[in-house]
């Protein structure tokens, strides 16, 4: 086992591990904390991967700023914990729990599964060169110039959103 | 033949449409103008039926050449130019008549107009309901005179709902009921032929000319000429040509299964119209809940079209699934006879017992039509026509009854026979119509049928006749109950038939009399197309008919 | 590079002209607060500009921004329909007597209105995965927030949250499919997805469950915007819940997108281009892969369940999701028989759809509006309240269900044909059954209107002459194309070419 894989098996494992402690923290705060660690875990495999841009722009902007964000409102609105929801545990929920466990082992079966070298060469070479200030800029303004204007709209559409949800508590 | 550039087909089918834009129009306070207007346009409408009795040239076969048809009517209806695999869509708009449509448009007219004349005693919304009337009108003359059958389909269902409407607005107290009852089941008979016509659209195929006629695949052996595109087509004359199937499509061949499947989806269609036992529960609930009027016209016009369909479209269309399946046919038409008639007799409801004994009749049609040979196709196609006069009979016979007594439990009458002797008389006739009286319609057309059938499938015609016994037995009973007996003290002051009751009554009476008497120029009408019917239907071989059963 | 982006920027604008007219909505809002016509008259001006652009587009088949966005005629064919949708959403929004009650403003409504018509063009457009996600997330938004506008009822709170949710989760799936694929082929463009789909096929095993179980995720996506079972939870509460003039544009702008992106996706993605074609119009789906019977299972559950679930529904609106979820499975029996034939019938039977529904769901307005109830019994007796009114719903609910002389009825009759020509006759049984299911709870309403009478209610409720003319508006074409549908099916056929696919 490489240094590397021995690494993204590291980043992996506290990635899923801190994600399910997130969902399963009683305390707001600590769900937060937990989310900022998967965060943290991602930018290093972002950077696994030589997306170096990715990886600065995923601890920048989602556990600088959106995290602190989401931990102000959680202290300003005083949050304490969460009630519970269900205690039940009846029929829908059983037969929900084995299809998903069902459906994430066949998920397994085929990702660990699929290394065919055929696959492999089909790649788009350029996918490597993409991490970097460069490539990702070019690739913004070049070809995925659309989508990107795009998000432009569906962000400015959200802002909207946003103003006409708070108008309506006043 | 054309009145001011337009034929007469069109006029005689549109002209409801057209009166009921006038109904429309019309402000709804002024009841009797609306009543007048649709009298004036079912009269109409009645002449132009005579015009083309008289006109009618009896040589002329039909059935399944355009040339056979007369009073033809062609245009193009829907013409779209074909994309790639998709096709060239053209539907045209061809009416035509040969002898069975003839004799099924007088009666739509003769019905219709007596209709309207029964409907004069409608109070609740005249105008909503003189509309749905001539919409109704315009349907049922559509179907008898479409020669396509994208047009047929159009028409057969546009009576539908209207139907509903005039059942379930102007209907008995359980009329929401059976209103929709009568529609699904019509709806879900009309789903399956809409399946069967889509399937034989895609069979068949024709060659069309740039001036839009048809020539069969088969002259285009004779070398393809310039501007011939070779079409799918819903023209019905084409879709009887075997040699118009294409080879490899999915009705071609003969007694393939799917040309069964087809020909079955076709039947259940036509045969919750008429309705053939198991289809007929429709029937007693939407009889017993229609106001009079609109009896009549389901008894009088709307069954036939179950009948007429199979002998428009399933027999030449699919002469070998025919054969196939006719000692089938011939079976459920004696069950409907017998079963029918069984029921009947069980009945203390007048009306529920005149619906089954429609039941009963429209079997006798049914065997005459398995029967596969002229005497008892003319034998189906006249008991046709003498069951819609004599039902219409029926019906406003119980109509007359029911406005003056407002029950119609049978057990309740008795003795009226002095109270109201023209009602008497006039129920008399309908009744021994009914049950075949020798020198009345019914006898004659019966007695066709059955002898028709017997030659085809004996034993099965011979259980069958024993609905003869039955039918005189529930009738006879009936006048007996109604007339006979004493008179209750409650019934004495019921008034007899007023001049527009004993008119209609005596219109049809007078219809009756004549044709059992003098059949022959109904007869005449029919006679070269029904030839032309029982040849196509023996072309066919087949291993698999059960003669001699 | 800058001129060949100029150059795809002149195919793109349409869309840049509706960008425009959202911008100039909610800057006009700002400016002209007391006005209450500016907004909805900037919008409707965008949307006609943005409908002529569209007209202007005919003809070329091209995909522009490095394939991100396919301008053809089935784009432009659903843009359109889309469009028309909008226009006659924004004049019900209007007179909508519901959203003025809501004592809000309306300049964002009719703006998000415009992004929603913007993300649903663009879906219809969409030639790349990345970019259809992002149409459907710009749809979905914008049509959350549209479907809470009003209302601060908690049962309308509960369905905007149950859209979000369940619009979130199917997202969610939809991105995971999308990553798989990815994963598999390298590429998110779909005619790039084609040429490497048989090299994971015949390379057999868990590459090919791969693309299957990437298959049925990205369809969750698409099976949400079309409201199909099992996808549909959130119709039926989001319908009620919503404003009625929105709920008309999820049933038929919205699914319209969806539709339009369903089938680019399957054909572009899933033809097989090695394949040997038989005709022009004809084509094979890559061999392998059951797509087909996957949708035709869609399709009968979305048809059966949205039927029978439908028969018990007493609330109008909530009557007419699921019979919404009901044309969904109808259409996409179009979409299973795989060819042009079947998919010029879908496209056909969307125009029919939008006058049809639209009309009905305009009635349904209507009637709330003054008697200020959707429920199915205070419809009693209003036949002879509103003639006028009930007559021309009941000719919209006729032509839901199919029936001749109506426009619905062209509808069936090509999507039943275009099954039995390829040979599907047991789908289309079950299809000609459903639609007799189907009547019975149209004619319940009707019954209701014209059978029934209410003894307390019996003022004539009066149309403005604005309404009458809607209402007719919508109720000739769902008659005349009943009768004389030439053109229709012309214009459908020859817009059934797609950029990429034979």
């Amino acid at each position: 086992m490489t240094a590397e894989s021995l690494a993204f098996f590291f980043l992996a494992a506290f990635a899923v591990s801190t994600a399910i402690l997130m969902v399963l923290q009683r305390n707001p705060v600590m769900s937060a904390i937990c989310m900022i660690g998967t965060f943290f875990s991602l930018a290093g495999l972002y950077l696994l991967l030589h997306a170096q841009l990715l990886a600065v722009l995923q601890v920048v902007i989602y556990t600088g700023a959106i995290m602190v964000l989401v931990l102000f409102v959680i202290m300003l609105l005083n949050l304490g914990d969460e009630a519970r929801l269900r205690e039940r545990y009846d029929l829908a929920m059983g037969v929900g729990t084995v299809l998903a466990a069902g459906f994430v082992v066949e998920l397994f079966f085929i990702l660990f599964y699929s290394g065919d070298p055929a696959l492999r060469a089909s790649m788009d070479p350029r996918a490597a060169a993409l991490g970097t200030v460069e490539g990702m800029g070019g690739a913004l303004f070049g070809r995925f110039v659309l989508p990107f204007e795009m998000t432009s709209v569906l962000l400015l559409v959200a802002v909207v959103g946003a103003v006409v949800l708070a108008k309506r508590k006043g | 033949m054309e009145i001011f550039g337009i034929g007469i087909l069109s006029w005689v089918t549109f002209l409801p449409v057209l009166g009921m834009v006038i109904v429309l129009a019309l402000p709804k306070e002024r009841r009797d103008v609306i009543r007048w207007t649709s009298l004036a346009v079912a009269a109409v409408q009645v002449v132009l039926a005579v015009v083309l009795f008289l006109r009618f040239d009896r040589s002329f076969a039909g059935i399944n050449t355009e040339a056979g048809m007369q009073f033809l009517e062609k245009g193009r209806w829907i013409d779209v130019s074909g994309v790639a695999l998709v096709g060239r869509l053209h539907i045209e708009y061809l009416l035509g008549i040969d002898g069975i449509s003839m004799v099924m448009v007088l009666l739509t007219a003769l019905i219709s107009f007596i209709a309207v004349i029964s409907s004069w005693t409608i109070d609740k919304s005249v105008k909503g309901y003189f509309a749905l009337l001539l919409l109704l009108d315009t349907g049922m003359m559509g179907v008898f005179v479409a020669l396509d059958f994208f047009l047929f389909y159009v028409f057969w269902e546009l009576m539908l709902l209207p139907m509903y409407f005039l059942i379930g607005v102007w209907g008995g107290p359980r009329r929401e009921y059976a209103a929709i009852k009568f529609f699904l089941y019509t709806l879900l008979g009309s789903v399956l032929m809409l399946l069967a016509m889509i399937a034989l659209y895609f069979s068949v195929s024709v060659y069309l000319d740039p001036a839009g006629g048809m020539h069969a695949l088969s002259e285009a052996a004779a070398g393809i000429r310039t501007g011939w595109e070779k079409v799918h087509t819903f023209n019905m004359l084409a879709m009887m040509d075997p040699a118009n199937y294409e080879a490899g499509s999915l009705l071609a061949g003969i007694n393939t299964s799917w040309r069964y499947l087809a020909y079955i989806a076709l039947f259940i269609g036509f045969a919750i119209k008429v309705p053939i036992f198991p289809f007929h529960t429709w029937l007693p609930d939407a009889h017993v809940e229609a106001p009079t009027p609109i009896s009549v016209i389901l008894a009088g016009v709307l069954l036939k079209m179950g009948t007429y369909g199979m002998l428009r479209i399933s027999f030449p269309m699919f002469p070998d699934a025919m054969r196939h399946y006719a000692w089938e046919l011939a079976l459920l038409g004696v069950i409907s006879m017998v079963y029918g008639a069984l029921v009947a007799m069980a009945q203390t409801d007048f009306k529920k017992l005149i619906a089954y004994s429609s039941v009963s009749h429209m079997g006798i049609v049914v065997l005459g039509m398995s029967s596969m040979n002229t005497l008892g196709l003319t034998g189906a196609v006249f008991q046709m026509f003498n069951h819609g006069v004599i039902t219409a009979m029926l019906f406003l016979v119980v109509g007359v009854i029911y406005d003056r007594a407002h029950t119609r439990g049978l057990n309740e009458f008795g003795g009226l026979m002095n109270q109201m002797p023209r009602y008497a008389g006039a129920m008399t006739v309908a009744f021994f119509a009914a049950l075949g009286l020798p020198g009345l319609s019914g006898f004659i057309s019966e007695m066709f049928s059955l002898f028709g059938a017997f030659q085809t499938f004996p034993i099965l015609t011979a259980i069958g006749a024993v609905t003869i016994v039955l039918t005189a037995g529930y009738m006879l009973w009936v006048l007996q109950r109604v007339f006979l007996g004493a008179l209750p003290d409650k019934w004495k002051g019921l008034t007899d038939m007023n001049g527009r009751e004993t008119f209609m009554l005596a219109v049809l009476g007078a219809v009756v009399l004549f044709c059992g008497i003098y059949p022959a120029p109904i007869l005449n009408l029919m006679t070269s197309s029904l030839n032309h019917l029982a040849a196509i239907l023996a072309q066919v071989p087949s291993a698999t008919l059960l003669s001699g059963m | 590079m800058a001129s060949h982006m100029l150059k795809d920027a002149a195919l793109f604008l349409p869309e840049i002209a509706l960008t425009v007219t959202i911008l100039a909505a909610i800057v006009a809002d700002l400016i002209f607060r007391r006005v209450r016509a500016v907004v909805p008259g900037i919008v409707l001006a965008g949307l006609i500009a943005t409908g002529f652009l569209v007209l202007g587009q005919q003809g070329s088949s091209v995909a522009i921004f490095s394939s991100m966005i396919a301008v053809d005629a089935f784009a432009v064919y659903f843009k359109l329909v889309i469009l028309l949708a909008a226009v006659v959403v924004v004049v019900f929004s209007f007179g909508s007597a519901e959203l003025q009650t809501g004592g809000r403003k309306l300049g964002e409504y009719y703006a998000l209105l415009a992004a929603a018509v913007l993300g649903m063009m663009l879906m219809a457009g969409a030639n790349n995965l990345l970019m259809m996600y992002l149409a459907l997330e710009l749809s979905s938004i914008s049509s959350y927030l549209l479907s809470g506008y009003t209302r601060e009822a908690a049962d309308s709170s509960e369905a905007s949250l149950k859209y979000v949710i369940y619009g979130a989760l199917s997202s969610g799936l939809m991105l995971y499919g999308i990553s798989i694929l990815y994963g598999l082929t390298g590429s998110l463009d779909l005619a790039t997805i084609n040429h490497i789909v048989p090299v994971v096929i015949s390379a057999g095993g868990p590459p090919l469950y791969g693309l299957l179980i990437a298959g049925i995720l990205t369809l969750a996506g698409f099976g949400y915007k079309i409201s199909a079972v099992p996808f549909h939870f959130w119709a039926p509460d989001v319908y009620e819940g919503a404003p009625i003039t929105i709920t008309a544009f999820l049933a038929v702008a919205s699914k319209a997108g969806g539709f339009a992106m369903l089938i680019r996706f399957l054909k572009v993605t899933f033809f097989d281009a090695t394949g040997v074609m038989a005709a022009a119009g004809t084509w094979e789906a890559v061999r392998g892969l059951r797509w087909v019977d996957l949708v035709a299972i869609l399709s009968v559950l979305s048809m059966t369940v949205g039927n029978l679930t439908a028969i018990w529904q007493n609330n109008l609106k909530r009557l007419l999701a699921y019979s919404s979820i009901a044309h969904a499975g109808y259409m996409l029996m179009g979409v299973a028989v795989l060819n042009d034939e079947g998919i010029a019938a879908v496209m056909l039977y969307f125009v029919i759809y939008l006058f049809m529904n639209l009309g009905a769901f305009y009635a349904v307005m209507l009637i709330a509006d003054k008697t200020g109830s959707e429920d199915i019994d205070d419809y009693k007796g209003l036949g002879s309240r509103a003639p006028f009114l009930a007559v021309a719903l009941a000719i919209f609910l006729i032509s839901l269900s199919g029936l001749p002389p109506t426009a619905g009825f062209i509808g069936k009759l090509y999507l039943f044909a275009a099954l039995i020509n390829k040979g599907w006759i047991w789908l289309a049984i079950v299809g000609a059954l459903n639609s007799v299911i189907a009547l019975y709870y149209y004619v319940r309403v009707i019954r209701n209107m014209f059978l029934r009478t209410d003894e307390q209610q019996s003022a004539p409720l009066s149309l403005s002459g604005m309404q009458m003319t809607m209402v007719l508006a919508l109720l000739v074409p769902t008659l005349l194309f009943g009768l004389y549908f030439g053109p229709l099916v012309q214009l459908a056929q020859a817009s059934v070419r797609i950029f990429g696919a034979p």
